[in-house]
């Protein structure tokens, strides 16, 4: 009876699906009114309630009555994501390496954790290093980029080999990988094999040879969709999605005059369901933008000037608001 | 005359008490709570509380999302008490339209709220409370914590 009930309750709810804006562990509704706020720097919430969260020293999974199940520490930064079947957590940490002749520092591990706080799968950049084009590892080596961290999070690092900033999983349509990886150290987009274990494609992705890229997604059309925060020599924001098949730029979002629009670290980027794009700017204090294809805008969300604004999400959270009611 | 008097006072004080009423929510979270597990259950809502008012920080620069103003005026250690009857967990907050605690934006603060973790030694009950009221207003009633033990529905 009980299942009858909820059925009928979630083909009601989703006949009337609503969208509900998530920065970090925060909820708005679309009239940008807070609805749920959770403890935590970034959130991954569930259809049963349940919630990921990201502390600086760990990862914290509670229930729908905010019991904490499990943690486990890892340091967690940039997005938290579900897979596509929605019951497991993709995650970026970090590891402090320690090479020859030269001084710690941090690098990435990606982690695939299921909702029993079992590390399923793992990626090491640092002990998968030759998997990479050497040249890219080089390079990193080179520009040895400063921990630009608060010391809280990092300091036994004293510079940065890898910097990933997203990690996906892609639709089983698209045939160069099942995961998609950005990081901005080495500058390279990478995809992964389903057990995590191979570097299936990788590039630069940029005729650049300086590039800074968030949020880099694979679209279920099979295109890219990221966000190219510029850079020194090029001041200005840009949102790209890209044909790969046909090595081409399809769409692209900057503003007039150009540097009007520059992000110069953070950026997060969706194509929502209506085939418009949202997105994160903090050019002049972070705000969250839609914009339609033809670059107008639709909708948008100010948030106060401290706000980390790095993960931002459209989602129907319908299930999980009806199972987690917050404090 | 008097009698109207006295019945609109009384429909005045009617319609307060419903007002009270419609800002006191009671929930028993758990029932038949085993006494070795209540200290727990206490620190897990003080965990809870601390983690979710913790000042955050950006993770480059170290710029703090929350000001000092924003905790000044609330109490999210708790004030503990016990007695013969019950035990209890006190925290004075801020809450915005929808009473969603953990807002810090003073635009957005409109309430303030007494929540109460209430354990109830004779039911076994551990009880939650929260009471709200206009930012700037007293708080209008102090909770009777023995009589909420008594008579708390589920």
């Amino acid at each position: 009876m009980l299942q009858i009930s909820l059925a009928i309750f979630f083909t009601i709810t989703s006949l009337l699906a609503e969208e509900h804006n998530v920065i970090g562990c925060e909820i708005f509704s679309m009239e940008k009114k807070l609805l749920r706020k959770f403890p935590g720097e970034l959130c991954a919430f569930t259809d049963d309630g349940s919630i990921l969260s990201t502390e600086e020293e760990r990862i914290v999974y509670y229930d729908k009555n905010l019991k904490i199940k499990w943690t486990l520490p890892i340091k967690a930064h940039h997005q938290v994501n579900l897979n596509l079947k929605k019951d497991k957590f993709l995650l970026i940490g970090s590891d402090i390496v320690k090479q020859k002749n030269a001084k710690p520092a941090r690098s990435d591990v990606l982690y695939i954790v299921n909702k029993s706080g079992k590390i399923e799968k793992k990626f090491d950049l640092f002990k998968e290093k030759a998997q990479f084009d050497k040249k890219y590892w080089v390079q990193a080596q080179k520009r040895k980029f400063p921990v630009i961290w608060t010391p809280s999070r990092f300091s036994d690092a004293e510079w940065e080999l890898t910097h990933v900033n997203s990690f996906y999983e892609i639709d089983a349509k698209f045939n160069h990988g099942s995961f998609i990886v950005n990081d901005i150290s080495l500058m390279l987009v990478f995809t992964l094999s389903a057990d995590l274990k191979k570097v299936v494609w990788q590039s630069h992705l940029s005729s650049d040879p300086w590039t800074m890229l968030h949020d880099v997604q694979v679209l279920r059309n099979g295109n890219l969709l990221y966000y190219d925060n510029g850079t020194k020599s090029r001041p200005y924001s840009t949102l790209i999605e890209y044909d790969l098949k046909n090595s081409k730029i399809v769409w692209q979002y900057e503003r007039t005059p150009k540097e009007s629009f520059y992000a110069v670290r953070w950026g997060g980027i969706q194509r929502l369901e209506n085939g418009n794009t949202l997105f994160s700017d903090i050019t002049k204090g972070p705000i969250s933008i839609e914009i339609t294809k033809d670059g107008h805008e639709v909708w948008n969300m100010k948030s106060p000037p401290q706000t980390y604004l790095q993960q931002i999400k459209r989602q129907d959270l319908t299930k999980f608001l009806y199972h987690n009611k917050g404090l | 005359m008097r009698l109207i008097i006295f019945l609109f006072s009384a429909l005045l004080a009617a319609c307060a008490h419903q007002t009270l009423q419609k800002n006191i929510q009671r929930k028993t979270l758990q029932k038949d709570v085993d006494t070795s597990k209540v200290d727990r259950l206490f620190q897990e809502k003080i965990n809870y509380l601390q983690s979710l008012y913790k000042v955050r920080r950006d993770p480059y620069f170290g710029r703090a999302d929350k000001t000092e103003d924003c905790l000044s005026d609330i109490d999210i250690k708790g004030k503990a008490f016990e007695n013969a009857d019950h035990r209890s967990l006190t925290f004075n907050l801020k809450t915005n339209s929808d009473f969603i605690y953990g807002v810090c934006n003073p635009e957005e603060i409109l309430y303030k709220s007494e929540l109460i973790y209430l354990y109830c030694k004779k039911t076994s009950r551990f009880i939650e409370i929260k009471t709200f009221w206009p930012y700037k207003k007293a708080q209008p009633v102090l909770l009777d914590r023995a009589k909420e033990c008594s008579n708390v529905a589920d």
